[in-house]
């Protein structure tokens, strides 16, 4: 806020503009680097996959897979510090409810890949995806995103078949396409949209 | 008709800080003085008598080891508000 406020009384034109321009000055502040998380998972995710890809096709050993655990221990603590350091000091209904959505999303793939370490036969890779492009296409339906809403649509119709037609090794690259299309670009935007706005 | 204004709320600073927290869960202190420009002590005053009307619970917390005062709209603090708005329509014929 520009102007420095004080305690007058105002007229009625005056308390209207104040409301709309506080209002909206909260907002840009409140969606300034909004998409920094999810540039970092999406970049975290893409280069885990990409490892894991590579070092699995090459050795032909799927334990490489017990490096997703390695990015939830890097990515967890970077995000922490990440909102400690940039939090604006204030927190809206939509950050706790898509907090609370990719937490969700979190919780159950790693039961997921749980149960498949415990050797219960399930298509991991085609579950992923689907709560991928929900919890995507979720995202976008709360942040009201078009390009949102379509990344995670297509993450799931795309990945779903993909992953029963591909090597197991190669099905890790599903992963590295989905960060792409389903966090790093929609964080991309989010960030361009909030500094011209 | 008219229909009468708020007192508490016809105040720019007080009326600033409500416009604020209407559209957030909550909001620190740190965020409303950068947000309305006040300075911290008239902030102080007016998030106080905000408080003692029950439209603002204010909550002191710690971040690390930095002191922390975190602000809410109350219910009674939104239907206030939203009566507000409602009386200035009244005004300007909305």
């Amino acid at each position: 806020m520009e102007a420095k406020i004080e305690n007058r009384e105002l007229d009625p034109q005056q308390s209207l503009k104040l409301i709309t321009s506080i209002i909206n000055e909260s907002r840009k502040t409140l969606e300034k680097n909004a998409g920094t998380p999810m540039i970092l998972w999406g970049t975290l995710t893409l280069i885990t996959s990409l490892v894991i890809w590579w070092l699995w096709s090459g050795t032909g050993n799927p334990q490489w897979n017990l490096l997703w655990l390695a990015m939830g221990v890097v990515g967890y603590p970077m995000n922490y510090f990440w909102m400690r350091k940039h939090s604006v000091g204030a927190r809206t209904w939509l950050d706790s409810v898509l907090g609370y959505v990719w937490t969700l999303f979190g919780v159950f793939s790693i039961v997921l890949a749980v149960l498949c370490f415990l050797w219960v036969l399930m298509p991991m890779v085609a579950l992923v995806m689907l709560l991928l492009g929900f919890a995507t296409a979720l995202t976008g339906v709360l942040t009201k995103s078009w390009l949102i809403i379509c990344a995670g649509t297509v993450t799931a119709l795309v990945g779903v078949p993909l992953s029963f037609t591909l090597a197991p090794y190669d099905m890790i690259l599903l992963f590295a396409g989905a960060a792409l299309i389903t966090l790093i670009l929609p964080g991309v935007v989010m960030n361009v949209n909030s500094k011209r706005r | 008709m008219f229909r009468e204004l708020n007192p508490l709320l016809h105040s720019e600073l007080r009326l600033a800080v409500m416009s604020v927290l209407i559209g957030v869960e909550e909001a620190d202190f740190t965020f409303l003085r950068e947000q309305t420009g006040a300075t911290a002590g008239n902030l102080s005053v007016q998030i106080d008598k905000l408080q003692k009307a029950g439209y603002v619970d204010v909550e002191k917390t710690f971040r690390g080891k930095m002191p922390r005062t975190v602000c809410r709209i109350t219910s009674e603090g939104v239907k206030a508000f939203e009566d507000y708005t409602e009386a200035l329509k009244s005004y300007l014929k909305l």
